[in-house]
Protein backbone atom coordinates (compact mmCIF):
# COMPACT_ATOMS: atom_id res chain seq x y z
CA UNK A 1 0.00 0.00 0.00
CA UNK A 2 1.12 3.53 -0.74
CA UNK A 3 1.45 6.09 2.02
CA UNK A 4 -1.63 7.99 0.84
CA UNK A 5 -3.64 4.76 0.89
CA UNK A 6 -2.62 4.10 4.48
CA UNK A 7 -3.74 7.66 5.20
CA UNK A 8 -7.22 6.75 3.91
CA UNK A 9 -7.57 4.16 6.66
CA UNK A 10 -6.13 6.51 9.27
CA UNK A 11 -8.60 9.25 8.32
CA UNK A 12 -11.50 6.80 8.14
CA UNK A 13 -10.74 5.46 11.61
CA UNK A 14 -10.38 8.92 13.13
CA UNK A 15 -13.64 10.11 11.59
CA UNK A 16 -15.47 6.94 12.68
CA UNK A 17 -14.72 7.47 16.35
CA UNK A 18 -15.24 11.25 16.18
CA UNK A 19 -18.62 10.98 14.45
CA UNK A 20 -19.99 7.97 16.28
CA UNK A 21 -18.72 8.58 19.80
CA UNK A 22 -17.93 12.31 19.79
CA UNK A 23 -14.41 11.53 21.00
CA UNK A 24 -11.47 11.45 18.63
CA UNK A 25 -9.15 8.52 18.32
CA UNK A 26 -5.42 9.02 18.03
CA UNK A 27 -3.47 6.82 15.68
CA UNK A 28 0.10 5.76 16.31
CA UNK A 29 2.78 5.28 13.70
CA UNK A 30 1.84 2.52 11.23
CA UNK A 31 4.20 -0.42 10.98
CA UNK A 32 4.53 -3.61 9.01
CA UNK A 33 3.24 -6.59 10.91
CA UNK A 34 5.54 -9.51 11.61
CA UNK A 35 4.52 -13.09 12.35
CA UNK A 36 3.44 -12.30 15.93
CA UNK A 37 -0.15 -12.72 17.07
CA UNK A 38 -1.98 -9.41 17.14
CA UNK A 39 -5.38 -10.09 18.59
CA UNK A 40 -7.29 -8.56 21.46
CA UNK A 41 -10.62 -9.74 22.89
CA UNK A 42 -12.80 -9.25 19.78
CA UNK A 43 -11.84 -8.94 16.10
CA UNK A 44 -13.97 -7.98 13.11
CA UNK A 45 -12.70 -9.00 9.67
CA UNK A 46 -13.77 -7.77 6.21
CA UNK A 47 -12.77 -9.42 2.94
CA UNK A 48 -12.06 -7.07 0.03
CA UNK A 49 -12.46 -7.78 -3.67
CA UNK A 50 -12.98 -5.84 -6.89
CA UNK A 51 -10.37 -3.21 -7.75
CA UNK A 52 -8.29 -4.21 -4.70
CA UNK A 53 -8.02 -7.61 -3.09
CA UNK A 54 -7.26 -8.64 0.45
CA UNK A 55 -8.77 -7.95 3.82
CA UNK A 56 -8.62 -6.01 7.03
CA UNK A 57 -9.51 -6.56 10.63
CA UNK A 58 -9.94 -4.39 13.66
CA UNK A 59 -9.21 -5.89 17.05
CA UNK A 60 -10.27 -4.29 20.34
CA UNK A 61 -10.39 -4.98 24.06
CA UNK A 62 -13.85 -5.81 25.44
CA UNK A 63 -14.01 -2.75 27.67
CA UNK A 64 -13.40 -0.42 24.75
CA UNK A 65 -16.25 -2.01 22.80
CA UNK A 66 -18.49 -1.80 25.85
CA UNK A 67 -17.67 1.91 26.15
CA UNK A 68 -18.38 2.56 22.44
CA UNK A 69 -21.62 0.57 22.69
CA UNK A 70 -22.76 2.54 25.74
CA UNK A 71 -22.18 5.80 23.86
CA UNK A 72 -24.08 4.65 20.79
CA UNK A 73 -26.99 2.91 22.49
CA UNK A 74 -27.17 5.47 25.34
CA UNK A 75 -27.46 2.74 27.91
CA UNK A 76 -25.40 1.49 30.82
CA UNK A 77 -26.42 -2.11 30.21
CA UNK A 78 -24.27 -3.73 27.54
CA UNK A 79 -24.48 -7.46 26.86
CA UNK A 80 -22.09 -9.77 25.03
CA UNK A 81 -24.27 -9.87 21.92
CA UNK A 82 -24.17 -6.07 21.57
CA UNK A 83 -20.41 -6.11 21.89
CA UNK A 84 -20.16 -8.92 19.35
CA UNK A 85 -22.24 -6.88 16.91
CA UNK A 86 -20.32 -3.67 17.61
CA UNK A 87 -16.95 -5.01 16.45
CA UNK A 88 -18.56 -6.06 13.17
CA UNK A 89 -20.15 -2.64 12.79
CA UNK A 90 -16.84 -0.84 13.36
CA UNK A 91 -15.04 -3.03 10.80
CA UNK A 92 -17.86 -2.56 8.31
CA UNK A 93 -17.97 1.23 8.70
CA UNK A 94 -14.21 1.73 8.44
CA UNK A 95 -14.04 -0.47 5.34
CA UNK A 96 -17.11 1.30 3.93
CA UNK A 97 -15.54 4.72 4.52
CA UNK A 98 -12.49 3.58 2.55
CA UNK A 99 -14.73 3.04 -0.50
CA UNK A 100 -15.11 6.81 -0.86
CA UNK A 101 -11.38 6.95 -1.69
CA UNK A 102 -10.80 3.57 -3.35
CA UNK A 103 -13.96 3.81 -5.47
CA UNK A 104 -17.21 1.95 -5.83
CA UNK A 105 -15.39 -1.13 -7.18
CA UNK A 106 -13.76 -1.53 -3.78
CA UNK A 107 -16.11 -4.34 -2.74
CA UNK A 108 -16.40 -5.31 0.89
CA UNK A 109 -17.83 -8.51 2.32
CA UNK A 110 -20.05 -8.69 5.37
CA UNK A 111 -18.02 -8.76 8.58
CA UNK A 112 -16.74 -11.95 10.11
CA UNK A 113 -16.27 -11.77 13.86
CA UNK A 114 -13.85 -13.63 16.06
CA UNK A 115 -13.91 -13.68 19.82
CA UNK A 116 -10.91 -14.65 21.85
CA UNK A 117 -7.20 -14.97 21.42
CA UNK A 118 -6.15 -18.53 22.16
CA UNK A 119 -2.38 -18.89 21.99
CA UNK A 120 -2.40 -20.69 18.65
CA UNK A 121 -5.03 -18.48 17.01
CA UNK A 122 -4.12 -15.91 14.37
CA UNK A 123 -5.63 -14.24 11.31
CA UNK A 124 -3.23 -14.33 8.35
CA UNK A 125 -3.81 -11.60 5.73
CA UNK A 126 -2.28 -10.73 2.38
CA UNK A 127 1.27 -9.46 2.93
CA UNK A 128 2.68 -6.94 3.54
CA UNK A 129 0.28 -6.34 6.39
CA UNK A 130 0.15 -2.83 7.85
CA UNK A 131 -0.78 -2.25 11.49
CA UNK A 132 -2.38 1.02 12.57
CA UNK A 133 -2.33 1.39 16.36
CA UNK A 134 -5.47 3.13 17.64
CA UNK A 135 -5.76 4.88 20.96
CA UNK A 136 -9.29 5.87 22.01
CA UNK A 137 -9.90 7.14 25.53
CA UNK A 138 -6.81 5.31 26.72
CA UNK A 139 -7.84 1.99 25.19
CA UNK A 140 -5.41 0.38 22.75
CA UNK A 141 -6.81 -1.24 19.62
CA UNK A 142 -5.40 -2.09 16.19
CA UNK A 143 -6.55 -1.81 12.60
CA UNK A 144 -4.70 -4.41 10.54
CA UNK A 145 -4.82 -4.08 6.74
CA UNK A 146 -3.45 -6.41 4.07
CA UNK A 147 -4.51 -5.56 0.50
CA UNK A 148 -2.82 -5.80 -2.88
CA UNK B 1 -30.24 -16.08 2.20
CA UNK B 2 -31.26 -19.72 2.32
CA UNK B 3 -29.23 -21.72 -0.16
CA UNK B 4 -31.19 -23.83 -2.63
CA UNK B 5 -30.56 -27.50 -3.29
CA UNK B 6 -28.77 -26.61 -6.51
CA UNK B 7 -26.56 -24.12 -4.60
CA UNK B 8 -25.61 -26.84 -2.13
CA UNK B 9 -24.95 -29.34 -4.91
CA UNK B 10 -22.72 -26.76 -6.59
CA UNK B 11 -20.73 -26.31 -3.37
CA UNK B 12 -20.33 -30.08 -2.99
CA UNK B 13 -19.16 -30.34 -6.59
CA UNK B 14 -16.80 -27.38 -6.18
CA UNK B 15 -15.20 -29.09 -3.19
CA UNK B 16 -14.99 -32.50 -4.84
CA UNK B 17 -13.46 -30.89 -7.91
CA UNK B 18 -10.69 -29.41 -5.78
CA UNK B 19 -9.59 -32.84 -4.58
CA UNK B 20 -10.02 -34.69 -7.88
CA UNK B 21 -8.06 -32.03 -9.77
CA UNK B 22 -5.11 -32.89 -7.51
CA UNK B 23 -5.56 -36.61 -8.21
CA UNK B 24 -6.52 -37.06 -4.56
CA UNK B 25 -9.41 -39.18 -3.25
CA UNK B 26 -12.85 -37.54 -3.09
CA UNK B 27 -14.12 -36.37 0.30
CA UNK B 28 -17.16 -37.99 1.87
CA UNK B 29 -19.86 -35.48 2.74
CA UNK B 30 -22.12 -35.55 5.78
CA UNK B 31 -25.58 -34.05 5.90
CA UNK B 32 -25.45 -30.25 5.48
CA UNK B 33 -27.18 -28.28 8.22
CA UNK B 34 -28.07 -24.70 9.02
CA UNK B 35 -26.24 -23.46 12.05
CA UNK B 36 -28.29 -22.03 14.87
CA UNK B 37 -26.09 -19.02 15.57
CA UNK B 38 -27.63 -18.52 19.00
CA UNK B 39 -26.96 -21.97 20.38
CA UNK B 40 -24.32 -23.57 18.19
CA UNK B 41 -20.68 -22.71 17.85
CA UNK B 42 -19.22 -22.47 14.36
CA UNK B 43 -17.29 -25.69 13.83
CA UNK B 44 -13.82 -24.32 13.14
CA UNK B 45 -10.97 -26.82 13.19
CA UNK B 46 -7.19 -26.37 13.27
CA UNK B 47 -6.72 -24.50 9.97
CA UNK B 48 -9.34 -22.35 8.28
CA UNK B 49 -9.27 -20.48 4.99
CA UNK B 50 -11.79 -17.64 4.74
CA UNK B 51 -12.99 -15.93 1.57
CA UNK B 52 -15.06 -12.75 1.75
CA UNK B 53 -17.80 -12.60 -0.86
CA UNK B 54 -19.20 -9.42 -2.38
CA UNK B 55 -20.86 -8.30 -5.59
CA UNK B 56 -23.98 -10.29 -6.48
CA UNK B 57 -23.93 -11.93 -3.04
CA UNK B 58 -22.42 -10.78 0.26
CA UNK B 59 -21.04 -13.00 2.94
CA UNK B 60 -18.25 -15.44 3.41
CA UNK B 61 -17.06 -18.96 2.86
CA UNK B 62 -14.75 -20.92 5.13
CA UNK B 63 -13.06 -24.24 4.58
CA UNK B 64 -11.79 -25.56 7.89
CA UNK B 65 -9.76 -28.75 8.32
CA UNK B 66 -7.98 -30.88 10.85
CA UNK B 67 -4.23 -30.59 10.56
CA UNK B 68 -3.65 -34.02 8.92
CA UNK B 69 -5.86 -33.00 5.97
CA UNK B 70 -3.60 -30.06 5.19
CA UNK B 71 -0.43 -32.05 5.86
CA UNK B 72 -1.57 -34.75 3.44
CA UNK B 73 -2.50 -32.20 0.80
CA UNK B 74 0.95 -30.62 1.06
CA UNK B 75 2.40 -34.08 0.52
CA UNK B 76 0.18 -34.60 -2.56
CA UNK B 77 0.90 -31.21 -4.10
CA UNK B 78 4.55 -30.66 -3.19
CA UNK B 79 5.63 -34.27 -2.96
CA UNK B 80 7.30 -33.63 0.37
CA UNK B 81 6.21 -33.34 3.99
CA UNK B 82 5.20 -29.99 5.46
CA UNK B 83 7.87 -28.72 7.78
CA UNK B 84 6.03 -25.86 9.47
CA UNK B 85 2.95 -23.65 9.45
CA UNK B 86 4.56 -21.73 6.63
CA UNK B 87 3.91 -24.76 4.39
CA UNK B 88 0.41 -25.38 5.73
CA UNK B 89 -0.97 -21.82 5.61
CA UNK B 90 -0.64 -21.35 1.82
CA UNK B 91 -2.28 -24.74 1.29
CA UNK B 92 -5.46 -23.93 3.22
CA UNK B 93 -5.55 -20.50 1.55
CA UNK B 94 -5.27 -22.06 -1.88
CA UNK B 95 -7.95 -24.59 -1.01
CA UNK B 96 -10.40 -21.83 0.01
CA UNK B 97 -9.55 -19.83 -3.09
CA UNK B 98 -10.01 -22.76 -5.47
CA UNK B 99 -13.29 -23.97 -3.97
CA UNK B 100 -14.69 -20.41 -4.06
CA UNK B 101 -13.44 -19.95 -7.60
CA UNK B 102 -15.07 -23.22 -8.65
CA UNK B 103 -18.33 -22.01 -7.06
CA UNK B 104 -18.34 -18.92 -9.30
CA UNK B 105 -19.28 -21.09 -12.25
CA UNK B 106 -22.57 -21.73 -10.45
CA UNK B 107 -23.18 -18.42 -8.66
CA UNK B 108 -22.08 -16.30 -11.63
CA UNK B 109 -19.32 -13.87 -12.51
CA UNK B 110 -20.80 -11.25 -10.17
CA UNK B 111 -19.86 -13.53 -7.27
CA UNK B 112 -16.72 -11.60 -6.28
CA UNK B 113 -14.27 -13.35 -4.03
CA UNK B 114 -11.59 -11.73 -1.91
CA UNK B 115 -8.13 -13.17 -1.50
CA UNK B 116 -8.10 -15.75 1.28
CA UNK B 117 -7.45 -14.95 4.90
CA UNK B 118 -6.23 -17.79 7.04
CA UNK B 119 -7.18 -18.47 10.62
CA UNK B 120 -4.95 -20.80 12.57
CA UNK B 121 -6.48 -22.31 15.68
CA UNK B 122 -9.93 -22.12 17.14
CA UNK B 123 -11.28 -18.85 18.53
CA UNK B 124 -13.82 -18.92 21.35
CA UNK B 125 -16.56 -17.77 18.96
CA UNK B 126 -16.84 -16.98 15.29
CA UNK B 127 -19.69 -15.81 13.11
CA UNK B 128 -20.66 -14.11 9.87
CA UNK B 129 -22.65 -10.97 10.51
CA UNK B 130 -25.89 -10.48 8.58
CA UNK B 131 -25.34 -13.62 6.57
CA UNK B 132 -27.81 -16.03 8.04
CA UNK B 133 -28.66 -18.79 7.89
CA UNK B 134 -25.14 -20.14 7.89
CA UNK B 135 -24.81 -23.51 6.21
CA UNK B 136 -22.32 -26.12 7.38
CA UNK B 137 -21.31 -28.98 5.08
CA UNK B 138 -19.38 -31.57 7.13
CA UNK B 139 -16.97 -33.88 5.36
CA UNK B 140 -14.26 -36.40 5.98
CA UNK B 141 -11.20 -36.92 3.84
CA UNK B 142 -9.00 -39.95 4.43
CA UNK B 143 -10.64 -40.30 7.84
CA UNK B 144 -10.02 -36.72 8.93
CA UNK B 145 -12.67 -34.05 9.51
CA UNK B 146 -13.26 -30.86 7.60
CA UNK B 147 -16.19 -28.46 7.24
CA UNK B 148 -17.28 -26.09 4.53
CA UNK B 149 -19.14 -23.14 6.09
CA UNK B 150 -20.98 -20.60 3.99
CA UNK B 151 -23.18 -17.63 4.83
CA UNK B 152 -24.64 -15.38 2.12
CA UNK B 153 -27.05 -12.46 1.97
Amino acid sequence: MKQEEIQVFINGTISYFAEVTGEKAELGIPYTKGPEQLLLDYSGHIGISGNRRGGLYITCPREMLADVTRKILLTDEVDDQSIFDMIGEIANTIAGNARTSFGSDFNISVPTIFKGKPANFRIVLRTPVVVLPINWKGYQAYLVVGID
Amino acid sequence: MRLSDSDITALLNSTTQYFTALGAPKPEFGVPYNLDNKSQKHPLLAYSGHIGISGSHRGGLVITCEKPVIEDLVQVVLGSAAESDEDLIPMIAEMANTISGNARTHFGSGFDISVPSVVVGEPEEFKFVLAEPTLVIPMTWKGHAANLIIGLT
